[in-house]
């Protein structure tokens, strides 16, 4: 397999390093791995202890994954676990590097071949370099750190390109391995980026797979006015109010974000940035309102991508419980949280007369000219002009008693209509979207100030949880409007429309529940952690264990390609400083030539009284290097007294030949 | 379903087989980190490993890109023997000559085989030795076994064989090998040339068309020294086209006494002298005659314990002496459209050479487990004319008991050996049957006598 070249092995770790923030372990491994190359100790490791160092690998990465996904959940645990792969796997290619074969075998890496090795010991099992292939682990393992930036996309392209410029082609021409990485390095580039963007596409049709919706934007909401087909409504749970059932004080609305523009079918929420908040408590808890709070409720809220638009009663003055990174709000009544984990738990305080937004401006009041003949045509004929706050509102909410809930579209609206105006004119029937815009427009051509809002609806008790649950499909819109004091909510959506959504629901769904509140219940547990002191048993076992497989199996030398040689008796035969003695005086011995053979060869040239001497070395080393039983004591000395007399003997030679 | 599945494999084969010839180890490594970095990075918020996956399938289709000006013109000549054996390295040369304008660089040599994907009928029929130990989902899948099979077919290569630079006009030598892995017909296609692209991951691929065949002997064991038991025998009409036939009965030479051998042709002087029957040996058609039948009666397609009996049958072919005697090689063949009938191939004494008795082997095939019978019945027509039968079986059931009860009975020496894997080995073997399992056949072939 292919080898990675020097170096890259502690590049590759300090990029993974500066892309998963782990600087200290990365360098340190770095170091480790590149010395290890350089390291003249050498370690007689086997098959068995491979086998044994990456099986000790694979428990670790394995325990860290479970360790991790009871923590943080499977998902967020896996690819934690991942982002640490380069150190669990990094004692496989420390071995392998301090082996005096250089290579690792195959079947330490799978423990399958280990098993057919055990059936037919003929099965093959190479020694292979699996340094290229830790490269490509740790380079994998720093993008899963998800380091927004160009900085991954870069590195990427530099270590690849390393390697392949290390193992390129002989035939290979610069100019063309250049010119390839180019095209390649733009393409790829294209290619990442054009995924993002059919990665959105698919989020947006395929909801059912992401929710992202719940994730809720505090600048825009995109609504399904004016779609064909059916509403797309989804059973998961996305949060749990914990209230008696019969608690009347409960909130039925939970809010997250209004908004007070309306453009072609999205409310936006113009000139109200999202501004930070200060927390409290250590960051617990955070308070949006001065004024005292009265009630309170707790509320645990599903998160998704780290991030939440909460939902929140309208009148909330405090948020505890919340440990939360940063919080932000709008002027709208927006409260935008980042925080980590699958569920937060929180305990949102009210107070009767506070209110999240503040006073209405001159948006509240824009009627959009595409809208403005119908709603105006609609607040004249229902003599809105004039009436009290009050009046206006129940003559509202009369109008649209008469109007259907309906979660099915079948055809667009005629040419020159606008959605709303289809459904004000001829449909008289919509989801909640429809009814929520239609009385903010009918309100604010009526000089009513209203905005558009959007939160859940609490409306279904859970028995099995004992509290109150909140669906996906439970999203709801209704208006706000301003009655010269504060804030009213309306809604003018039927109340039908909750028995009309349960009824979609699937019949497994009470099953699926059970399963979500297991889930969730899982979610709530305590973090398990290990304390200094095991982390500290956990390094003395490993040094244990290190010590007990590398004991008494130190050699030296640098590593070979090929594995060791077998140790041939009589191979520290001194004769063999006599050949190296006669080579530099230009007596080399051809390849394959016996000593014997060479030595009759050139007895000619050599100096006479040095012949019988090198002969009976010969002789000596001969039986010394092939014969079973060897020399004797005295033998070995007497060959080793005259090789060192012949080399010394040449050595004058040489001098005086050169002088 | 199955034939759903079969197609399925063929696909995969395929696909497996075009990136095997087209990628290098660096375009492995490329290939296979670009998938983990595409499961990595399924949802590109979460990681970024999906720009590590776009880059190096870009570079994966910038080398295939590359590829494609790969150009050469080549003649190549092979020299190839006409024998292989199962088991055993064969090698031969190849010489290749450049008859394009520019050198050829940092290119490597391949030989390609015939597609060894089995028919659908082949890969129902097969088991893999060990498939009855596979789960469930292996088995109905099928997937090791027509590995098996394909492994079967194909011999083991020996990689790239890189060719040194080669100018324009300038012929190179190359020492190419391979080692059958069965016995039977390899075809030879053609060889690839190829050459990895600048990038050093993907290989350009030149082919050319140089159809030959080699014939892999069957494996064959050690026998310990076999003196087959038997008497001579009248052969009616002497041995046709032998190279000395005749009625003389001309000195010939002398040998140990043997039972069946008439009291007129002791040498006494040398009885005496010696202390034990020594006979005069006459050039006649009084000749040793052996059989040696081979079962070919299976229900499933070739299997280990089918190999080893041909195996067996061929190490008996190789190994006796047939200076002085005729061996009858007996099976029961069937090829194709044909239905299954008895082959019988005479061996010794200037008919066919052991060699060509081996090639008859290399291409026998199992038949129904009923035409045992008709083997039964052209043996023992002849036994009025044999000595002695070595007979390799692979069941020992009642047809077959009673074959080798009626030999015996018959006045025949018989050798019975079955090959069976240690669960089906009978109880209680009857005397004289050897029983050899598959992966243990020298050790019981050993014990022999």
């Amino acid at each position: 397999m292919t080898a990675a070249p020097p170096g890259l092995v502690g590049a590759s770790l300090l990029f993974w390093g500066w892309q998963t923030g782990n600087w200290f372990v990365a360098a340190a491994l770095a170091l480790g791995l590149e010395g290890a190359r350089r390291l003249r100790v050498r370690f007689d490791l086997g098959a068995t202890e491979h086998a044994r160092i990456a099986d000790l690998c694979t428990i670790l990465f394995v325990a860290s994954a479970a360790l991790l996904a009871v923590n943080r959940g499977i998902a967020q645990g896996v690819l934690a676990a991942f982002q640490w792969i380069p150190v669990a796997l990094a004692p496989i290619l420390a071995a392998q590097l301090l082996s005096a074969s250089g290579r690792v075998p195959l079947s330490a890496l799978f423990r399958h071949l280990r098993k057919l090795k055990r059936h037919d010991p003929a099965t093959r099992d190479p020694l292979i370099d699996a340094s290229a292939v830790y490269v490509a682990v740790a380079l994998i393992a720093a993008g899963v750190a998800n380091r927004q930036g160009s900085g991954y996309y870069a590195g990427i392209v530099l270590a690849t390109a390393w390697g392949l410029w290390a193992a390129r082609p002989r035939h290979s021409r610069p100019s063309a391995w250049l010119a390839l990485l180019a095209v390649a390095t733009g393409a790829g580039y294209a290619g990442h980026a054009g995924l993002e963007q059919a990665q959105a596409a698919i989020e947006n049709w395929v909801s059912e797979w992401y929710l992202s919706g719940f994730v809720g934007d505090p600048y825009r909401s995109t609504t399904d006015i004016g779609s064909i087909g059916q509403l797309k409504l989804q059973d998961t749970i996305v949060l749990r109010v914990f209230a008696a059932a019969d608690d009347a004080k409960r909130p039925k609305l939970l809010h997250r974000a209004s908004y007070n523009t309306y453009v072609d079918t999205t409310w936006l929420a113009r000139g109200a940035p999202m501004l930070p908040v200060e927390g409290e408590a250590a960051g617990l808890s955070w308070r949006l309102s001065p004024a005292a709070a009265e009630s309170s409720v707790p509320i645990a809220a599903r998160i998704e991508r780290g991030r939440l638009l909460l939902a929140l009663p309208a009148t909330t003055v405090r948020i505890t419980g919340l440990g939360a990174r940063a919080l932000k709000r709008n002027a709208l009544g927006a409260v935008h949280a980042e925080i980590a984990g699958d569920w937060i738990q929180y305990e949102a305080e009210s107070a009767e007369n506070a209110e999240l937004s503040v006073a209405p401006g001159a948006e509240e009041l824009a009627v959009p000219p595409a809208e403005r003949a119908t709603f105006v045509a609609a607040a004249t004929e229902l003599g809105l002009q004039g009436l009290s706050f009050d009046a206006a509102r129940r003559r509202i909410e009369a109008h649209f008693q008469s109007f259907a809930y309906a979660t099915w579209r079948d055809r667009a609206p005629p040419a020159g209509t606008t959605p709303l105006g289809e459904f004000m004119h001829a449909s008289r029937a919509g989801h909640c979207e429809y009814f929520a815009a239609a009385t903010t427009l009918l309100l604010r051509a009526a000089g009513i100030p209203a905005r558009y809002a959007t939160g859940f609806a609490v409306m279904e008790y859970s028995a099995l949880e004992k509290a109150w649950v909140v669906r996906a499909r439970h999203a709801h819109a209704w208006s706000r409007a301003w009655d010269g004091n504060r804030w009213i909510d309306i809604d003018t959506t039927p109340p039908t429309w909750f028995e009309a959504e349960a009824q979609l629901a699937p019949l497994w769904q009470k099953a699926t529940d059970l399963a979500r509140w297991a889930a969730f219940r899982w979610s709530q547990r305590g973090e398990v952690q290990a304390s200094d002191a095991w982390y500290v048993v956990l390094a003395l076992l490993l040094v244990i264990l290190a010590w007990r497989m590398l004991r008494g199996r130190r050699t030296t030398g640098a590593a070979s390609a090929m594995p060791p040689e077998r140790a041939w008796q009589g191979t520290d035969s001194e004769f063999y400083a006599v050949e190296r003695s006669l080579a530099t005086q230009g007596w080399p011995r051809p390849d394959g030539a016996p000593l014997t053979a060479w030595l009759e060869s050139i007895a000619a040239q050599l100096p006479g009284e040095q012949l019988p001497a090198i002969r009976e070395a010969l002789r000596m080393h001969q039986r010394y290097r092939f014969d079973p039983r060897g020399l004797t004591r005295e033998d070995r000395l007497r060959l080793r007294a005259l090789c060192a007399a012949i080399v010394a003997a040449l050595q004058p030679r040489k001098r005086a030949y050169r002088a | 379903m199955r034939r759903a599945l079969y197609a399925a494999l063929r696909v995969v084969s395929a696909f497996d087989h075009w990136l095997r010839e087209r990628l290098t180890s660096g375009g492995w490594l490329v290939l296979g980190a670009g998938g983990a970095a595409a499961a990595a990075g399924i949802d590109v918020h979460r990681t970024l490993t999906a720009q590590a996956f776009t880059f190096l399938a870009a570079l994966l289709l910038v080398a295939f890109a590359g590829t494609l000006r790969f150009r050469a013109r080549v003649k190549v000549r092979r020299e190839l023997p006409r024998y292989a054996t199962a088991g055993e390295r064969f090698i031969y040369r190849i010489t290749l000559t450049n008859g394009g304008a520019a050198a050829i660089d940092g290119a490597t040599l391949r030989e390609d085989f015939r597609d060894p994907r089995p028919s659908y009928a082949e890969w129902r029929a097969a088991r893999e030795p060990g498939e009855e130990r596979r789960n469930w989902f292996d088995r109905n899948v099928g997937y090791f076994r027509w590995r098996w099979l394909i492994e079967q077919r194909v011999p083991k290569t020996e990689g790239e064989i890189a060719v040194p630079t080669t100018g324009p006009g300038a012929s190179v030598t190359l020492g190419m090998g391979f080692t059958p892995r069965h016995r039977g017909r390899i075809e030879l296609t053609g060889v690839r040339l190829g050459r990895a692209d600048a990038l050093g991951l993907a290989r350009g691929l030149v082919r050319l068309e140089l159809p030959a065949h080699v014939i892999a002997l069957p494996r064959r064991y050690r026998l310990p020294p076999l003196a087959l038991p038997g008497r001579r025998k009248f052969q009616p009409g002497g041995v046709s086209l032998a190279a000395s036939v005749g009625d003389s009965e001309e000195f010939f030479a002398l040998r140990d006494y043997r039972p069946g051998d008439p009291l007129q042709r002791l040498h006494w002087k040398s009885f005496a002298r010696t202390g034990k029957p020594i006979v005069k040996e006459f050039q006649d058609e009084f000749y040793e005659r052996h059989a040696l039948v081979l079962d070919t009666g299976r229900t499933r397609a070739a299997d280990a314990a089918f190999e080893e009996a041909v195996s067996i049958a061929a190490s008996f072919v190789y190994t006796l002496d047939t200076q002085e005697c005729l061996l009858d090689l007996l099976f029961v063949s069937g090829d194709g459209a044909q239905s299954a009938a008895v082959r019988t191939y005479t061996g010794g004494r200037g008919q066919l050479h052991p060699a060509n008795l081996l090639e008859v082997l290399a291409g026998v095939a199992p038949t129904a487990p009923g035409d045992f019978a008709d083997l039964a019945r052209a043996v023992m027509a002849r036994r009025g004319s044999l000595s002695s039968l070595v007979v390799v079986l692979l069941d020992w059931d009642a047809a077959r008991r009673a074959f080798v009860a009626a030999a015996r009975a018959s006045g025949l020496q018989v050798r019975a050996l079955l090959v069976c894997s240690p669960a089906q080995a009978p109880r209680d073997p009857a005397g004289g049957l050897t029983v050899l399992h598959p992966g243990e056949i020298e050790r019981g072939l050993a014990g022999l006598q």
